[in-house]
């Protein structure tokens, strides 16, 4: 049997994926983030059961540790500060259309403008990494960037 | 209906009836009077005739022949799955259906996508539908996109393993459109699969439904 046959036998099955993932344990978690249930179900879609299985995968481990770590810090509400919208991604030839074009989630300024050391350039820019690319890595992003500026907020500190 | 079946004008007339009234409500209007004219051996005799070509017919014709009565196109179920939402996407027409859904979803921007492989007048198909229903294409339906949007289709049977529904529902819901509208709707309005081969459809998992209702 070659090396190249012995690392992909490393890669696990889809349905071995697609068993860890419980996008319940979620959505009670995330309602003070996305209140309204359908929307968050939405979103919960989009970041657990849409796209390659890896990153539905990924996506599911990393919320959930960080949902973990907003209960044990006692962090029940989003962090106050100003949000950004963030832009669905939606057909170019048709969002001078289409109105309602936002995730029901903005995307916190907070934690990124101390990262940014006030640099609206770098701040621009690491808004634009954070929300551009597939709708699910733009959302879990956004969602984890959520949870991270909700604990940041609790502790008092900056990054 | 005296003599032989002219099944070739049968057809015919099914063709322009499924183009503009949807496939299962032109059978179940066809059966009707089919059996008013010449009973149920017409009934059966044109389901023979037609079923392979038309499976949805031959579904409709073979419960109607079972006596099980005409759908009045109860839309409680649907309407309920389309709760919050602020614009659907019909893909496919079913008349007393969209009629019946169309009437309940009152606040709701509707549009529909009209099914390509039996092409209707659409200028008469859209004038039988209230004016505020807009008509849409492949090419311009994600208009209508955003997180209170959804998409609706009309399911003609489902089983734990598959539902049967127009392509177009297949292209319109890829993976990009899949994170652009809240709401992927099946609707039920056969209770089970085609006896025969479901011609004109496509078998696609039922999980692909956010909700699957009848």
């Amino acid at each position: 049997m070659s090396k190249h046959h012995d690392k992909h036998k490393k890669h696990h099955r889809s349905s071995a994926i697609d068993s860890f993932i419980d996008a319940g344990r979620l959505d009670a978690a995330l309602a003070p983030w996305v209140p309204d249930a359908d929307e968050r179900a939405f979103v919960l879609r989009c970041v657990l059961e849409e796209g390659p299985s890896h990153h539905r995968g990924a996506n599911f481990v990393l919320l959930s540790l960080l949902v973990d770590l907003t209960q044990r810090l006692g962090v029940k509400a989003p962090g106050a500060g100003r949000s950004r919208p963030f832009p669905m991604r939606l057909p170019p030839h048709l969002e001078e259309e289409i109105d309602d074009d936002e995730w029901p989630l903005g995307v916190p300024e907070r934690p990124l403008v101390a990262l940014a050391s006030n640099d609206e350039r770098a701040l621009d820019a690491m808004v634009d990494c954070m929300t551009d690319g597939p709708p699910q890595h733009a959302l879990a992003n956004v969602l984890m960037l959520q949870l991270l500026d909700a604990m940041l907020a609790k502790v008092g500190s900056a990054p | 209906m005296t003599g032989a079946v002219d099944l070739g004008t049968i057809e015919q007339a099914f063709r322009v009836a499924a183009a503009e009234l949807g496939m299962c409500d032109a059978a179940w209007r066809f059966a009707q009077q089919l059996s008013t004219a010449g009973g149920p051996e017409v009934v059966e005799q044109v389901r023979d005739g037609l079923g392979r070509v038309f499976p949805v017919l031959d579904a409709v014709f073979s419960r109607h022949l079972a006596s099980t009565p005409a759908p009045s196109g109860d839309a409680s179920a649907a309407a309920r799955a389309c709760a919050g939402l602020r614009r659907l996407v019909l893909v496919g027409l079913e008349a007393r259906w969209t009629d019946a859904l169309v009437k309940q979803l009152e606040g709701v921007e509707l549009a529909v996508l009209l099914p390509a492989a039996l092409p209707g007048d659409v200028g008469r198909v859209m004038a039988n539908l209230p004016p505020a229903v807009q008509h849409v294409t492949l090419d311009d339906f994600q208009r209508l996109a955003g997180p209170k949007s959804g998409l609706l289709t009309f399911v003609y049977g489902a089983t734990a393993q598959g539902a049967f529904v127009l392509p177009e529902w297949v292209r319109a819901q890829g993976p990009d459109v899949r994170a652009q509208f809240r709401s992927f709707i099946g609707w039920a309005i056969l209770d089970a699969p085609p006896d025969v081969y479901p011609r004109w459809l496509v078998e696609v998992p039922p999980t692909a439904f956010t909700a699957l209702v009848s």
